[in-house]
């Protein structure tokens, strides 16, 4: 037996004509298969549009805005080992593009012999400064030692205490609810 | 630009976060019942819920104001849960063991909302049958009352893609929605007809 058109009007969204109903009514009647098509389908569709919606549990907003936090947070982490991981590759690629240009426009002797230069004139240049400083830090007294000892030390704990406290910040620390609030997250709605 | 937009809608929409907790407030229920009827699971809902609103977070800016908000929103989570059901690949069992096992109760009286919650349930197993795609199509066009061509803008596809998806969803629900024997016997006359 053919099922179609029937099928296809018992499934229509559409409202069947008086004669398309008809012949619906009376295919039904004689079809087992569409009569059990029809009923499992209009009790579903019953379902469906009496079922409603389905609410999260509540505070959904508040865990909303907790999420964007750490979301934002998590951001920032990735921006920063980003910019790291980009300083960090242009550096060894200036420096692959460097070696590769010297070894190519010099024989390797040469390039030997400029490193040696190279690192010879650093020896030079710490020798001479050397040469001109030792006196005039000699004739300095001891108060000025301690004093300078003393800034330099402070100002190195302070840095890294900052940069420790930095760290922790971005990497540790959950926002706290005036933080929240300011970013525009409300208390706890539970 | 569409001046029929609350304000604080498209505050929220340049990314102004105490106005986007007003959004989040106002669509959390549509979104959220988009994706447990989607995922069938709370947990994994409540995630999909919370990552669609962190994308329209996010691509707030690409947001054209001539589009209901309502459609771009679902849009969002609709694509999300079709992606996740296919990373998932759910293992595919017996639903005639799993309908025998949730077949709704025509006792009437105290266990009639017992057997409500069954045919809830039984509702959601036959909808986690159906392919992603055409579970989407069903939930857009029952629940959220949607036209065929808004059901096809949401999901980016055609007209007539949404038209044999959803021909495609309501035969397999009629195929595998079990109804009371006593309701088939008697031809289904305990449901009024929506358009016959």
């Amino acid at each position: 037996m053919s099922h179609q058109p029937y099928e296809e009007w018992i499934f229509s969204d559409e409202s069947l004509t008086p004669q398309q109903y008809e012949a619906v009514r009376e295919h039904v009647e004689k079809c087992k298969q569409c009569r059990q098509l029809q009923t499992r389908w209009q009790a579903a569709q019953l379902q469906m549009k009496t079922e409603g919606f389905v609410s999260p549990a509540p505070g959904f907003t508040s865990r909303w805005q907790s999420s964007l936090a750490e979301r934002h947070a998590h951001q920032q982490k990735q921006s920063a080992r980003r910019l790291v991981l980009f300083l960090i590759g242009l550096a060894m690629i200036t420096l692959v593009f460097w070696t590769i240009y010297t070894v190519t426009t010099t024989s390797l002797s040469d390039f030997l012999a400029m490193i040696f230069a190279t690192a010879a004139r650093f020896i030079i240049f710490y020798q001479e400064f050397k040469l001109i400083v030792l006196p005039v830090i000699f004739r300095v007294p001891p108060i000025v030692y301690l004093i300078a000892w003393t800034i330099t030390l402070g100002t190195t704990m302070f840095l890294a205490v900052v940069w420790g406290g930095a760290i922790w910040h971005f990497s540790f620390r959950k926002p706290k609810s005036g933080e929240l609030a300011r970013e525009g997250v409300k208390p706890n709605e539970n | 630009m569409n001046n029929d937009q609350p304000e604080w809608l498209k505050q929220a929409l340049r990314g102004d976060q105490e106005a986007f907790g007003l959004l989040v407030d106002t669509y959390q229920r549509p979104v959220y019942n988009l994706c447990y009827r989607m995922l069938g699971d709370t947990g994994e809902a409540e995630d999909a819920a919370q990552e669609t609103f962190w994308r329209a977070y996010q691509h707030g800016s690409r947001y054209d104001f001539d589009r209901p908000f309502m459609t771009w929103l679902l849009a969002i989570a609709a694509h999300y849960c079709i992606d996740q059901q296919r990373k998932k690949h759910l293992p595919s069992f017996s639903i005639d063991l799993m309908v025998e096992e949730m077949l709704p109760d025509p006792t009437p009286g105290p266990e009639k909302s017992t057997s409500k919650k069954e045919e809830a349930n039984l509702l959601q197993k036959v909808l986690a049958q159906l392919k992603s795609e055409d579970r989407a199509v069903i939930i857009l066009r029952y629940w959220y009352e949607m036209s065929e061509d808004e059901i096809a803008q949401t999901l980016s596809t055609t007209t007539s893609a949404v038209k044999s998806r959803l021909h495609r969803a309501r035969l397999m629900i009629a195929q595998q929605y079990k109804v009371p024997e006593a309701i088939l016997a008697s031809g289904g006359n305990s449901y009024e007809p929506s358009t016959l």
